[in-house]
């Protein structure tokens, strides 16, 4: 982690990646044993949860040149706090877990905000742990709901999330968030 | 079809109006070792494009291999003419909107627009003008960020006053500039039909008509046109478009006294719909 520089505060992506690293967080799950999906999936939704108040919490306090200057042009056009505030944090999470070198954006309108992971450290550690047939389930989204919804609420956004593409059925997640 | 629109389109609907085409991300990791010093923008383009005026005068052959160069380059930055209608419907997609100095007129007059009422008139789009504000060195003269409806007043303000509206790729498909042109600062302009290197500047989805009935012939469109495809018909005393050199930019329709002409779309004329 070290080597990057990544425009954001390298401490506090390095602090975020080990408070929530993705394979010992996995390991508590004890996915194998019978009954256990319910259990992982409120486990893996208050991993989301929290990863986003931490997320926020940190980057609020970290505040990066392309945040400031994010920040003066909402106020002196009024616009644009969606997409770019939840962006802002969902890249923060995802860029502290994941192994990629940046979100893959799909869109990024005043209208939608849509996000493709290619690959995803969360799914991959389920699959190591526990087995394809075990990440298959895709009890992992819960994790990305999770983030997306406790994001956009902090940030008063009434938007629900919709998960387009799966990494079982697609190979890749897909996540869009459309306001009405 | 047009070809960025079959490659980038969404469901063959016009490239430049779907919103994949302007979304990056803002952040991203950088090995430290591959971290580079911003370049400055005229010590890159500056000789990229002057080269080739240069040599032309006794060395067709470097013009020739300098063509090559652009042609390749045009993998990564390419452009169109657009529609105010559809520069309007850009901006409602795109953020954020930030003028701009237009970095063609400031290599080409070796100057800044400056003066009391400095134009600033492109438009930068997408998540890269967060980062320019604070990258002086770079791109001197910074941004203004603009709302929704300011950058379609601003869009509107320049096409009516004789500006072809553009839009310009870093790294196509991506849409990072809305930008208003003329010739011949326009260096788009200029490779196009100076040139001949088509891509760099495609023509628009729509070509201009003239209603003869309604034509007085003033002449006001002629002066206009920035691509040369409007003259005085000797015989009729009145305008006349060559189709094949019209890029479908509007001007003429706002410049004529008469309301005259009009824009028809380019691919329901047979003998147009190939013509990029």
């Amino acid at each position: 982690m070290e080597k990057y520089n990544f425009g954001l505060d390298e401490e506090m992506v390095k602090a975020l990646s080990e408070e929530f690293a993705p394979l010992n967080f996995v390991k508590t799950l004890k996915l194998s044993q019978p009954h256990s999906i319910e259990d992982a999936r409120a486990s893996l939704e208050e991993y989301g949860r929290e990863l986003a108040r931490r997320s926020i919490e940190k980057g609020e306090k970290k505040i990066d040149r392309v945040y400031r200057v994010m920040k003066k042009a909402m106020e002196k056009t009024g616009e644009m706090k969606f997409p770019f505030i939840p962006q802002r944090y969902l890249e923060i999470a995802y860029l502290s877990i994941q192994p990629f070198r940046r979100l893959r954006i799909v869109a990024n309108s005043s209208r939608i905000l849509s996000y493709r992971l290619n690959e995803c450290s969360l799914y991959k550690a389920i699959e190591e742990q526990y087995g394809k047939k075990a990440a298959n389930k895709m009890v992992c989204k819960s994790a990305c709901f999770a983030l997306i919804e406790e994001i956009l609420s902090h940030f008063d956004f009434d938007i629900k999330p919709s998960l387009e593409a799966s990494m079982a059925d697609d190979g890749k997640c897909q996540f869009k968030i459309e306001r009405k | 079809m047009c070809e960025l629109c079959e490659k980038y389109g969404d469901n063959g609907g016009r490239w430049y109006l779907n919103p994949e085409n302007y979304a990056r991300p803002l952040y991203k990791k950088v090995e430290k070792e591959k971290e580079k010093e911003p370049m400055i923008l005229t010590e890159l383009q500056g000789p990229f494009y002057y080269k080739p005026l240069i040599e032309l005068k006794d060395n067709p052959e470097a013009f020739e291999k300098m063509r090559e160069g652009y042609l390749k380059f045009h993998e990564t930055m390419s452009g169109q003419v657009v529609s105010l209608e559809d520069a309007e419907k850009m901006v409602e997609i795109a953020h954020p909107i930030a003028r701009i100095d237009c970095i063609c007129r400031r290599i080409t007059r070796a100057t800044l627009e400056d003066g009391e009422q400095r134009p600033r008139s492109c438009l930068g789009l997408g998540v890269g003008m967060f980062r320019w504000e604070e990258w002086p060195e770079r791109y001197k003269g910074g941004v203004e960020f603009l709302s929704t409806e300011e950058a379609k007043e601003h869009i509107e303000h320049w096409h009516k006053r004789g500006m072809v509206i553009t839009i310009m790729t870093f790294g196509t498909p991506y849409i990072g500039g809305i930008c208003l042109c003329d010739y011949p600062d326009c260096l788009a302009i200029r490779m196009r039909l100076d040139y001949g290197i088509k891509p760099f500047l495609l023509k628009g989805h729509q070509v201009a008509k003239v209603n003869y009935e309604e034509c007085t012939g003033c002449g006001t469109c002629v002066q206009r046109c920035q691509f040369g495809a409007i003259k005085m018909e000797v015989t009729t005393k009145k305008s006349n478009i060559d189709m094949t050199r019209c890029f479908g930019c509007g001007v003429c329709t706002y410049a004529c006294p008469q309301d005259a002409i009009s824009l028809i779309d380019r691919e329901k004329l047979p003998g147009l719909k190939e013509e990029w």
